[in-house]
């Protein structure tokens, strides 16, 4: 590879050899609009990272290599322009002002800015207004609903929890696969890792991506690239899309500080209903110790509590921001000190961030420019344990009887008041099974960039990603899951090094007057080391003392890693009178952890934009002012994770002095190839009314193939799974955005963006002889299962039976059998081992509508956004229901029962081939040894086991700017101060019964989609913020 | 630090040479954990015995509900049960453990450790074909060579494979021991400390446990069991067991006896049978009180067989820290010397019922000393009328009823009461769950498919509903 390199740069040094003087140049910037001059705009030597910035009256200088060099001038609100130097030395631009919501110029791979015009395919772009005015302390949250075709969920409403982001659908059948994209911080490729605490599988805990670290006060802009096309320079890492952040960096000019402070109230969103009726006990008998709610019904008089209002408190945040930044033309400095500090809705629950950046410029001479970051972040937190499994605070209180005050939970020894020997008290738990989180982190970079000649730039930088995420997870031997080992403590150290080195050598040409051509080579070594050092054990020696020194039984375990990658790749780009672009990519990795024979794989690009208006000479027009189709082909490779490849042995916990040791249960295949993501994606781009109305559509096909998938496999092989190339999915995507300027005038403007997305996954095919895939956890009622022309997250279960024969009057209504519903068709000899496809947790479609109103110094914003189909596995609706197991009904929510009901539907009174369907008319009660007690019957249908519709539309956000008049603060050292109303989360409607059902059981990373309700319910917050610029 | 400029340097040296890449990418061997060729036969003998035990109590933990020691679990009532406690750590752990050092050992003729390892694994494919009925062997732990192994049928497992594991042990642990002085002596055996003499016998108690249950399809091997009672184990110090410690504890502890967890409760049927209430009437049993304890020292009662924990709150019986099988420190049984005892009781029962009625003794006097009930009380109860009934009047039912007692908490005695299709005149008294799942309310019989295998293994056999019984059962 080095000689193909090699023979790369001697190509282009040996062909275009020059070196020219360097001239200076200098102008102005006028608006169109009123001839006014315009502070504030970018200036930038095309094809360098060269730039200067107009001033208070619209001046500004640049040195220039050549006649030929070209200077691009950006401004938000502005048309991008793009002017050749020529002989001038004193030139005066005019900027029209653009209607479109998003720049003109945007950020792709490499941190490459490009025309939005040029691309071949779909990128989208949210600033930093968009970013902070949600006041989410995790940047991703401030996306949902914002960007079509991405999906954004946050996994809690723990402080700091972690948010999952999916990029165009599943691209993974791996149950350990995260299919996150790749996140990327001013060039350089970081961490967002979700350690799980218990691995992909793990749902106990509210973990954190580690993205949640970036301060959003120090992010300019986000962007995403969503297809192969966008992201394939960046490699095999970014073959779930790449998220491109911008941070903030030091202007020249007046040294400008910010202060930016808010405090929220959350509180719990939505609650499910808990039944009232009825006391602890069984079978209408009363008994103070039953975990049951099926006592008596509530005499007169008794003291009843709503469980939920027990359980949850109001949670606070404070954010409080400062940062300053300014320079002159040769250097430039930026600094930031942000700290946030959230309080949970559950006791024993929060999060605490200090962020400190600095980040400066340095233009050493002519030819060479330095610049370089660094940010400090601390990041912590406690929360609670929740859990699929029945042992967490949610799930817990959900069935807790509701005479039972849960606030009283203290015995005057300090002990817990357990009322059943089967539930802890959520309050308790709470404070006695939690995980502590600590994480350290240091994001660095430095980078070079020197020119050449008038057309050659070369650029360098290196990075550093460095954290160590210390935890403690604590299970007291007081609590019942702690019991059986007498107590357990885990303490974790998590180490996390990522260096990135990049060299780029870029080539800026007109190869003829209507030709362009921008060609890229580089170079990218990446190099990710991890550690994870534990030391864990259990057996309590003093009951109450928490430390690792305090178990009679403990071990330590390290599993360290290490990963490599080198890429190799060239990105030329022409384009034809600025009207037909064309871009071909190539890169070749190399990566470690796949076999010597199979590391190094290759794959390209090709896309195309054609502005259709130019060619029809539309530019003009009033109706169609901007037309643009695009298309693209792209194809990534994707490795696997370290040491999959083979089989090792593992040394188990000593016993009585001795340790011995055990073969893993997962084999690698030796063969492992590269995954790989092909992506097919068309789009159109219209400018409509002199721009008021934007439309881009898109429709994607991306097929991911070969894929690294850890099947599982019979026990009776000796291993659980095994680790082999299989499987195919295809991912067919509909992506709509719509941004109408409604009103737009001197004092009042109206913009309205509303986008909206349609994915259908598809499983091609899955490894050789295995027919479908469970996904965990699966439980007899509601399992999720792929298989070969199923589509991912598709769920089966035993439905509620219902007539089939379309021809018959009563088709679709339930069928009754002695009173009660049937399950599963099992009335016409249909066994329960046989599964029915009921749903897909994926919903049918999804989007959001955003506004913004601004008149005069008032501004409002609001976001809806909704989503069609979608169906959830409730976990906690089953709890509520039954017990956690499902042997038995504890009935917390179970209002029906001791009823006499006569169930609408229609029994049968033909035979099973011949059915006579009459409607049903006998009434039957409801009670546990009649029908919850009762196998195929009503209480194993899937409708009643927590499987549910979650469709909804939201109020996301809303938010509310008032910026005091100039003549307020005219004699303060303010420039200006802004005070803002936000509120997040605000309204909802939905069918769905039960906690937000956006809040997965599963932390952000995991491929499991669907399960809600066990962990920390979703918030409804408001902010009230102020912002000082001075 | 290293790596770091490591990575940076690579991006120049790239341009000369390839040794940089190849360091940088050569990479992909696990720092933490071990390879096949540094693993020995000693390191694997103690992980393949905690599994073996691993394995006996999984088979038991939910499953001796079906012969109602414990109950309060949806279980009890017939619902579906995969038997997963017993299924995964057999196969994913004991069975690739045992065999390895089968193999590996064959190979250097450490017949030592290839004897015990197929006294181990005979012992578990008995209990699993016990439960299952057909289960893989034959195409077992083949890994990825195999990803779809077939089952071997009941018959075949019972007629050929599992006796020939067991006579090839008996064979190995005679053979002379191997010349490697690392292998000579036998390390890490938790259970006989390397003990060959011992390791025999328990071969030969296996054969008899093994020759018992296949005396349900050929009665005449009844008396081949008897002759390996008689080769097997001499006392209870014999007993084929796995003490834990104060940090791994017991795992009955774990599961029921810590002071938290009370998921399942003692059954009706050994409680009333030991209270003195029912079949023996007025005797209260010494062992009760090790068994089990209750919050009325005065009353014991059980929960009724297909009742859920909490349905009837007179229940008032547990297993605590305190009782003698879920102590923390307490071992889990797997073949004692009580066992062998009551099989030559039965074996004996009608060709020599002097012989018979001795071990019946045995086998009881057996079962109280090793718990530790004080000599005073042993005589007390062995001389009891009810008890000591005399080898004239001894009953196939005397035998059973206190086999039941004695191996309380372990899943063998599900296969006696399947041998006599839970015969009223074998275990009086017994009867079936208030709520039984299965249509036509029959008597549980074998195990559910395991719940891991459709969905990964293509080749399973037909596994029928609970209530039909074994090929072994099915006379």
């Amino acid at each position: 590879m080095n000689k193909a390199l090699l023979i790369l740069l001697l190509l282009f040094a040996g062909h275009w050899q020059s070196l020219q003087a360097q001239t200076t140049i200098s102008g102005k910037v006028l608006s169109s609009e009123n001839d006014e001059e315009l502070p504030g705009v970018n200036v930038v030597l095309k094809g360098t990272t060269r730039a200067a910035v107009t001033d208070i009256d619209g001046n500004f200088s640049i040195s220039v290599p050549s006649e030929e060099s070209i200077l691009q001038f950006s401004f938000i609100g502005f048309r991008s322009k793009e002017i050749r130097v020529g002989n001038q030395s004193n030139i005066e631009v005019i900027m029209e002002p653009s209607t479109e919501a998003l720049g003109e110029v945007v950020i792709t791979a490499f941190g490459i800015e490009r025309d939005r015009k040029s691309l071949g395919y779909a990128v989208q772009e949210v600033d930093n207004k968009l970013i902070t005015e949600t006041n989410q302390p995790n940047a991703l949250n401030a996306l949902r609903g914002r960007i079509a075709g991405v999906n954004i969920t946050s996994s809690s409403g723990a402080p700091g929890a972690g948010t999952n982001i999916v990029i165009r659908g599943i691209n993974s059948l791996n149950p350990n696969a995260d299919n996150q994209p790749l996140f990327v911080i001013d060039g350089i490729p970081v961490s967002n890792e979700t350690n799980i605490t218990g691995g992909r599988g793990g749902a106990n805990f509210s973990n954190t991506n580690r993205a949640a670290d970036i301060n959003p006060d120090d992010i300019e802009s986000i962007s995403i690239l969503k297809g192969p096309a966008a992201s394939v320079l960046y490699g095999l890492r970014a073959a779930n899309g790449a998220v491109i952040i911008t941070t903030k960096s030091g202007k020249s000019g007046k040294t400008v500080f910010n202060y930016r402070t808010t405090a929220s109230f959350d509180e719990v969103g939505r609650t499910p209903p808990m039944q009232q009726r009825y006391l602890r006990g069984f079978n209408g008998l009363y008994n103070p110790t039953d975990y049951r709610a099926d006592g008596p019904p509530v005499p007169e008089g008794t003291p009843i509590y709503n469980q939920w209002d027990e359980t949850f408190r109001t949670g606070n945040t404070f954010q409080n921001n400062f940062s300053f930044s300014g320079g002159n033309d040769n250097a430039t400095f930026y600094g930031s000190l942000g700290r946030l500090d959230q309080s949970g809705i559950l006791p024993n629950s929060n999060f605490e961030r200090t962020n400190i950046k600095i980040a400066g410029s340095l233009k050493a001479n002519d030819k060479l420019t330095l610049d370089g970051a660094a940010t400090y972040i601390n990041s912590a937190g406690v929360n609670p344990r929740m859990g699929i499994g029945g042992a967490g605070v949610i799930s817990y209180a959900s069935r807790y009887a509701p005479d039972v005050n849960i606030s009283d939970f203290i015995n005057p020894d300090g002990s817990q008041i357990r009322y059943s020997t089967q539930l802890d008290n959520p309050l308790y738990f709470a404070n006695n099974a939690f995980q502590e989180e600590n994480v350290n982190r240091f994001l660095g970079n430095i980078g070079a960039t020197y020119l050449i000649n008038d057309w050659l730039t070369a650029s360098y930088r290196a990075g550093i990603d460095q954290y160590v995420d210390n935890r403690f997870i604590l299970t007291s031997p007081t609590t019942l899951i702690g019991a059986g080992s007498n107590g357990s403590i885990n303490e974790q150290s998590i180490g996390y090094q990522e260096i990135n080195s990049n060299f780029l050598l870029t080539a800026s040409r007109s190869l003829s007057e209507n030709i362009n051509m921008d060609v890229t080579i580089g170079n990218q070594v990446t190099t990710i080391n991890t550690t994870n050092l534990t030391a864990s054990g259990s057996n309590f020696v003093i009951p109450d003392f928490w430390s690792v020194n305090n178990l009679s039984q403990y071990q330590a375990r390290s599993f360290p890693t290490s990963r490599s990658i080198i890429g190799v790749f060239a990105d030329a780009k022409f384009d034809y009178k600025q009207t037909l672009f064309l871009n071909i990519t190539g890169r070749n990795d190399w990566s470690s952890t796949l076999p010597r024979q199979n590391r190094s794989f290759f794959y390209p690009s090709v896309s195309m934009a054609y502005l259709f208006t130019e060619t029809l000479n539309l530019s003009s027009s009033n109706t169609i002012s901007y037309g643009k189709l695009r298309a693209s082909f792209a194809e990534v490779g994707k490795d696997a994770a370290p040491y999959l490849v083979g089989n090792y042995y593992s040394t188990l916990v000593p016993f009585r002095g001795v340790a011995g040791v055990e073969r893993n249960s997962t084999i690698g295949s030796e063969e492992l190839r590269p995954e790989r993501t092909r992506g097919v994606e068309f789009g159109i781009d219209l400018g409509l009314f002199n721009n008021r109305l934007r439309l881009d559509a898109n429709y994607a096909i991306q097929t991911s193939i070969d894929q690294i998938v850890p099947i599982p496999v019979s026990r009776a092989t000796g291993f659980t799974n095994f680790v082999i190339n299989a499987g195919e999915i295809r991912n067919n995507i509909w992506e709509l955005t719509a941004d109408i300027t409604v009103v737009q005038n001197q004092n009042f403007v109206w913009n309205s963006i509303f986008n909206w997305s349609r994915l259908r996954g598809r499983v091609l095919s899955l490894p050789e002889g295995l027919d479908q895939i469970v996904f965990q956890p699966e439980s007899p009622w509601v399992k999720q299962r792929v298989q070969v022309g199923g589509r991912p997250g598709d769920w089966y279960g035993w439905p509620m039976s219902r007539v089939e024969d379309p021809n018959s009057p009563f088709f679709g209504e339930l069928v009754i059998v002695d009173g009660y519903p049937d399950v599963n068709n099992n009335w016409r000899g249909v066994p329960l081992a046989e599964d029915s496809y009921i749903g897909n947790a994926f919903p049918d479609w999804e989007g959001g509508w955003n506004n913004s109103l601004r008149y005069k110094n008032l501004e409002l914003s609001f976001l809806f956004t909704f989503r069609k189909g979608g169906y959830v596995f409730d976990i906690n609706r089953r709890m509520r229901y039954g017990q956690a197991g499902g042997e038995a009904p504890s009935g917390a929510e179970t209002e029906l029962r001791n009823r006499l009901v006569v169930f609408q539907g229609v029994t049968n009174t033909g035979s099973i081939e011949n059915p006579n369907w009459v409607p049903n008319e006998e009434a039957v009660p409801i009670g546990v040894s009649t029908l919850y007690g009762q196998a195929f019957r009503y209480r194993l249908a899937s409708e009643f086991n927590g499987f549910q519709e979650a469709s909804w539309l939201r109020l996301q956000n809303v938010a509310l700017n008032y910026t005091l008049p100039e003549r307020w603060i005219g004699r303060t050292p303010f420039n200006s101060i802004t005070a803002s109303v936000t509120g997040n989360n605000l309204w909802m409607t939905t069918p769905f019964i039960g906690f937000d059902p956006e809040q997965s059981a599963y932390g952000p990373g995991s491929n499991v989609f669907g399960y809600v309700g066990t962990n920390v319910p979703a918030t409804r917050s408001v902010f009230f913020g102020l912002n000082f610029n001075f | 630090m290293k790596r770091f400029i490591q990575t940076i340097l690579s991006t120049v040296l790239l341009l000369f040479g390839t040794t940089a890449c190849d360091n940088l990418l050569d990479i992909n061997v696990d720092p933490g954990r071990i390879s096949e060729d540094q693993v020995t036969i000693p390191n694997l003998l103690p992980s393949a015995i905690r599994f073996t035990a691993n394995v006996q109590f999984g088979a038991s933990q939910y499953g001796v509900q079906y012969p109602q020691y414990l109950g309060g679990q949806a279980i009890s009532q017939y619902t579906p049960y995969g038997f997963d406690q017993l299924w995964r750590p057999l196969y994913t752990n004991a069975f690739p453990s045992l065999q390895e050092i089968i193999v590996r050992a064959e190979e250097v003729e450490a017949f030592n450790y290839s004897g015990i390892a197929k006294v181990l694994l005979a012992m578990n494919m008995l209990t699993g074909s016990s439960i299952f009925g057909d289960l893989p062997y034959t195409e077992a732990n083949q890994g990825t060579s195999n990803l779809y192994p077939c089952y071997d049928t009941m018959e075949s497992l019972y007629e050929v494979h599992i006796p020939e594991l067991i006579n090839s042990a008996i064979e190995d642990l005679q053979r002379p021991l191997p010349e490697l002085p690392t292998l000579t002596v036998v390390r890490n055996d938790y259970i006989y400390n390397g003990d060959l003499n011992k390791w025999l016998k328990a071969a030969y108690a296996l054969r008899a446990r093994y020759h018992l249950h296949m005396s349900s399809r050929n009665p005449s091997l009844i008396n081949e069991a008897a002759n390996d009672v008689d080769m097997a184990f001499t006392s209870i110090e014999d007993d084929l067991q796995l003490m834990y410690e104060e940090n791994i504890q017991n795992p009955w502890w774990s599961f029921l006896g810590n002071p938290v967890n009370k998921i399942m409760q003692p059954g009706s049927y050994i409680t009333n049978m030991m209270n003195g209430t029912a079949q023996y009437p007025g005797v209260e049993d010494p062992r009760l009180p090790f068994y089990m304890a209750s919050s009325d020292p005065d009353n014991f009662t059980g929960v009724e067989a297909g009742r859920l924990v909490g349905d009837n709150p007179d229940v008032n019986v547990n297993l605590t820290a305190d009782t003698w099988y879920s102590r923390d420190i307490a071992p889990l049984l797997m073949i004692t010397y009580s066992e062998l005892q009551f099989i030559k009781a039965e074996a004996y029962f009608s060709s020599n019922r002097e012989l018979s009625y001795q071990s019946y003794l045995n086998g009881i006097e057996a079962s109280l000393v090793k718990i530790g009930v004080p000599n005073e009380e042993v005589n007390q109860y062995l001389s009891n009328e009810l008890i000591a009934v005399g080898a004239l009047n001894l009953q196939l039912s005397d035998i059973m009823l206190q086999k039941y007692i004695s191996l309380f908490l372990q899943i063998e005695t599900w296969t006696d009461m399947r041998r006599y299709q839970y015969a009223q005149e074998v275990y009086p008294g017994l009867s079936q769950p208030v709520i039984n799942q299965i249509p036509g309310n029959p008597w549980i019989q074998r195990s559910n498919i395991a719940d891991d295998e459709p969905g990964t293994n293509t080749c399973l056999p037909e596994i029928p509903n609970q209530g039909v019984p074994l090929w072994l059962f099915n006379n």
